[in-house]
């Protein structure tokens, strides 16, 4: 009897959802006229709508009937801010645009990019990232090359156009999706305050405060988000501000195997950090359970004081506690000189244009890659989130709400700044985020790291084929 | 007679099936002995010799991955057989409310492995309701995905959960055929219903458990996607398993390796699951 | 005695019974109740019932995520599930029938790849080798052959377990009067085979249209999710916001809830069935 009455209850809820679904379609639709933040369908009616404004600009972007396939890995607001670009263009020419996520570890997304293109496979606009890891898809064979576009060189800043081009033929392959990251550890000004805390200009003095923040306070010094793969990853990368500051050829030298990594005593001094956030009992309890949400929760509401992040936690902010946006300042990972302190940037991921591109899809992808480096797309992003870092491109200004703190990273990339190692250099073992996560955890020394941290790109470095490993 | 047995079951009619499964089962796991001695980019292939398997077995994770391999494999059904068979004894005796648990025990198996992972994340998050209920009770939180010595553990639970179900059915049905007739003439006997489990029901049930116990052993042995959506291998190679790191090297893009570890794979299944699966098969009591 | 037995057996089935609820429905009840919260609700993890029930607006949220993704990846499970089990019943009961019924070289040394079959994994990125050469990587299709590929030996084995309880004297009236190998394959051994097809098609339907790991690495080169690729995406990329990933994972589920609500004896005896061996 009892069973009955269960699976009774069992078939209710389940009918209860079946009724539901069909309900949810109807609030669903309407939103398609607003075609505003949130994703919208391209209804017939739309699409109808569209081709009417098509009329208006006198018919010389009239796309209707192209399907474009985007492949990204962004999520979050600035996922968001793409799809307003999106929606945008397809008002704008009436093409269709279906948008494909990749996975959210971006490099396991330039992997799967990489099976697509030796498979090939890939999509007609998919992202990329630059530098060292463009090489992966073999740009050359699968890239559609952007030089002979008059609006190329017009519109997008030409120091990422050389992170983008081939140096022999000149070819350029990308343009800037989203925005430029500058990281350096973020900190809650109002705590600061109340404490009366100097920003630390060297490592002592940032471990310094740490102490005090622990001993009077029960806030939680540096919140560590190492749940998340770049959230474990940024502080040790960042380091390599000030390796390359003692040797500009550092990438190069360590990819044709001149030097190794546990030699340089900059280099090791990443992992140190790390380890000291740990030993000294700085950062969050259980570490790696908390999330780049919760850890730039924590930040705004002064649970946590610091953390080590790039700029893009200001969305983030910006969202989970948009009041407190403007108490959140920002200096770079200290060392040991306050002289010579500079910061790491990573540089937008990028927008290409696959070679195989069906023809009569061509003009229609080259118009979106062209209208996506204007003013009037920056304009669309901006209306979703504001933009934490530089688009990278000419002819456009960052907006006035730019929050403080990102305007400070902004002020400190023209001081002093390098893009961080993996775009001069391709190695990088698949276990880096596990065994960053062991070393911030107390399960490896930094000397332990290392060891495995050096295996561990060995083995990359010979899977890849790298001349001389 | 051989000539009409040519007419009546022409070959042809077994070919697609056999076509499909030598073109896309046979060949790529010959072809795999190869790609596991090459760095191997989908495109061109270098022969390296032994070299992949040399760095699999030297590589910390991978090295981790085959002892946590071995534990999940041998945890998970052990208990999965020991507790169906104790289930499968007890519900089959007759009781009232048997079918109501053969029903509920079974259900898990038809739920996805993410969805079961997922169900599974939520209840042992540091602040989910396992510890809330820890707590409630006066114990300390355990940090069950992140701490390594409860990371695996908590891999296993999930899988005995959703596996035990299947183990229990195919038990109960072994039972079932057990002629009524031999434990009547054993409790004339006067034998303990225990002797009449040692004595009649566990050697007859020798079919069935060698079908759970191969089952068991490869799922284990193969296990990937529950744990890859539970902890990802975390923390650090905690519940790190072979499924789990091969699947690292191939989004990596070392896919010669990642052969490697799937020839690995191949070999440790072949090693330990047709020598137990024959040791069995003989002790395979005829019922009739 | 047997008085004896039956107190303790009843104390026993109590508790059983009593622990069933533990161990499955608190947690169905935990899964389905969060569904139905808010965000911020949901991330309490409490079993308490919500104070908003948001049921229907998580749905309708999770539907029309991301251009009504989630539909797309139902239209391709169900694709790949019916295709695959399709493909896969005509092929290993046509295969079977050969394989039972003649006794050649080529039976025999067929049985022994099957056999082998049942029991190593298949290897992953030589398969993916192989789809691409035929041109069929990162589609559906060269999922459901590898979905076949891989189901084919027990598939097999099943088929001719239960073939050789078909009298041969059945096919040879049948050729006597007058039918082809195609006739007496369909017309004759098919509709007898039934019950075991009824078999294959519950237990690999199940399999198949919950696959995480195949779609996962020979689809990954394509926009092409199945609904559990769906939710494992949800999950990367919503972290904890359990409120909408329960609902999306009971909306994937429910094809197979609402199968085992009603036909919950028939999948057991599948089950069953399937187990016996070959």
């Amino acid at each position: 009897m009892k069973k009955k009455v269960l699976v009774f209850a069992l078939i209710l809820s389940m009918l209860l959802g079946l009724t539901a679904c069909k309900g949810s379609d109807s609030p669903t639709q309407p939103p398609s006229s607003d075609a505003g933040e949130t994703a919208s369908v391209e209804t017939p009616a739309a699409s109808g709508s569209s081709a009417e404004t098509e009329g208006e600009k006198d018919g010389a972007l009239d796309f209707s009937g192209i399907t474009l396939n985007i492949a990204h890995s962004t999520t979050g607001e600035v996922g968001d801010a793409l799809q307003a670009q999106f929606d945008a263009f397809e008002e704008l020419t009436g093409c269709k645009i279906e948008v494909e996520l990749l996975s959210s570890d971006s490099e396991e997304a330039v992997y799967t990019l990489e099976v697509r293109a030796a498979t090939g496979n890939l999509p007609d606009i998919f992202q990329s990232s630059i530098g060292a890891q463009l090489d992966k898809l073999d740009p050359a064979a699968n890239i559609y090359d952007l030089s002979g576009q008059d609006w190329i060189r017009e519109n997008v800043a030409s120091s990422y156009l050389d992170l983008v081009s081939d140096k022999e033929t000149g070819a350029v392959y990308c343009i800037p999706m989203t925005t430029s990251n500058v990281a350096g550890c973020f900190y809650n000004k109002d705590v600061y305050e109340e404490l009366n805390l100097e920003i630390p200009t060297t490592w002592e003095e940032f471990l310094a405060n740490c102490e005090i923040i622990k001993t009077q306070t029960d806030k939680v010094p540096v919140s560590t988000p190492y749940s998340d793969g770049a959230g474990s990853q940024i502080l040790f990368l960042s380091q390599y501000y000030y390796v390359w500051n003692e040797d500009p050829e550092f990438a190069d030298k360590y990819t044709n195997r001149e030097i190794t990594l546990h030699e340089s005593e900059t280099y090791m001094r990443g992992l140190y950090k790390l380890n000291d956030l740990y030993t000294k009992g700085y950062q969050d309890e259980d570490p790696l359970s908390v999330s780049f949400e919760k850890s730039a929760t924590d930040l705004a509401n002064g649970d946590a004081v610091m953390t080590f992040s790039r700029t893009n936690i200001m969305a983030t902010l910006s969202k989970v506690a948009p009041d407190q946006v403007e108490s959140i300042g920002f200096f770079p990972l200290p060392d040991q000189s306050a002289e010579e302190r500079g910061v790491a940037t990573w540089m937008p991921v990028a927008w290409c244009v696959g070679a195989n591109i069906d023809s009569e899809k061509e003009a229609c992808a080259l118009a979106l890659m062209e209208y996506l480096t204007t003013g009037e797309a920056i304009d669309a992003y901006c209306q979703v989130t504001t933009p934490t870092g530089a688009f990278m491109l000419n002819n456009v200004t960052l907006p006035d709400s730019i929050s403080s703190a990102a305007r400070e990273a902004q002020e400190w990339v023209a001081k002093a700044s390098t893009s961080v190692m993996e775009y001069t250099c391709s190695i990088k073992g698949s276990n880096m985020v596990t065994i960053l996560q062991m070393a911030e955890t107390g399960e490896y020394s930094p000397e332990e790291a290392i060891a495995e941290i050096e295996k561990d790109n060995a083995t990359d470095a010979q899977q890849k084929g790298v001349e001389g490993w | 007679m051989q000539k009409l047995n040519r007419k009546t079951y022409p070959i042809w009619l077994a070919a697609p099936g056999l076509i499909i499964y030598i073109i896309v089962f046979i060949i790529p796991t010959f072809a795999s002995f190869y790609f596991s001695m090459t760095i191997w980019n989908l495109k061109e292939a270098r022969f390296v010799g032994l070299e992949n398997f040399i760095t699999f077995f030297s590589m910390t994770n991978t090295r981790t991955a085959l002892i946590n391999t071995a534990i999940f494999a041998l945890t998970t059904c052990s208990v999965k057989i020991i507790g169906g068979l104790l289930l499968a004894r007890y519900v089959s005796s007759g009781i009232r409310s048997g079918n109501y648990l053969k029903i509920v025990i079974f259900f898990p198996y038809l739920l996805g492995n993410v969805v079961v992972a997922l169900a599974f994340r939520a209840l042992l998050e540091p602040a989910g309701t396992v510890n809330q209920f820890l707590q409630f009770l006066g114990f300390d939180a355990v940090r069950w995905l992140t701490d390594k010595h409860f990371a695996l553990l908590s891999c296993i639970i999930a899988d005995i959960w959703k596996g035990i179900g299947t183990v229990t059915i195919i038990l109960i049905a072994g039972m079932c055929a057990i002629p009524k007739s031999y434990y009547e003439a054993s409790a004339i006997d006067g034998a303990t219903p225990w002797m009449a489990f040692r004595k009649i029901t566990l050697p007859l049930l020798i079919p069935s458990f060698n079908t759970v116990l191969t089952l068991c052993l490869i799922g284990g042995l193969r296990s990937y996607d529950l744990i890859q959506a539970l902890t990802g291998g975390g923390p650090g190679y905690a519940s790190e398993v072979l499924g789990t790191a091969i699947y690292k090297l191939f989004a990596r893009g070392s896919y010669g390796l990642a052969t490697a570890g799937n020839v690995i794979l191949f070999i440790a299944v072949a090693v330990i699951v047709f020598p137990i699966n024959s040791y069995v098969s003989k002790r395979e009591v005829d019922m009739s | 005695m047997i008085k004896k037995r039956s107190a303790f057996s009843k104390i026993t089935e109590i508790l059983l019974v009593a622990l069933t609820f533990v161990t499955h429905w608190l947690i169905f009840y935990f899964v389905i109740v969060t569904a139905c919260k808010t965000t911020g609700e949901a991330a309490q993890l409490t079993l308490k019932l919500p104070g908003e029930w948001d049921l229907f607006e998580n749905i309708a949220f999770i539907f029309q995520y991301q251009h009504h993704a989630l539909l797309k990846a139902f239209k391709n499970s169900a694709v790949i599930t019916v295709g695959s089990v399709l493909f896969l019943v005509f092929t290993s009961s046509a295969t079977a029938l050969i394989m039972q019924r003649r006794s050649g070289l080529l039976s025999r040394a067929s049985n022994k790849l099957i056999v082998a079959g049942l029991i190593v994994p298949a290897s992953v990125i030589p398969t993916y080798w192989m789809l691409n050469m035929l041109h069929v990587a990162n589609t559906l299709f060269g999922l459901c052959l590898v979905e076949v590929a891989t189901m084919f030996p027990f598939a097999v084995m099943l088929y001719k377990g239960y073939i050789s309880s078909v009298p041969r004297e059945i096919d040879e009236a049948a050729v006597i009067d007058g039918c082809g190998p195609i006739a007496l394959y369909t017309k004759i051994i098919f509709p007898l085979i039934k019950p075991i097809t009824a078999t294959v098609v519950i237990l690999r339907s199940v399999l198949i249209y919950n696959d995480f790991q195949n779609p996962q690495y020979y689809m990954s080169g394509s926009s092409t999710q199945t609904v559990q690729l769906f939710v494992y995406s949800l999950k990367s990329a919503w972290t904890t916001d359990y409120g909408h990933l329960f609902t999306a994972a009971i909306v994937v589920s429910l094809p197979l809830i609402l199968l085992y609500i009603f036909l919950n004896q028939k999948i057991l005896e599948g089950m069953t069935a399937g187990s016996v061996k070959g």
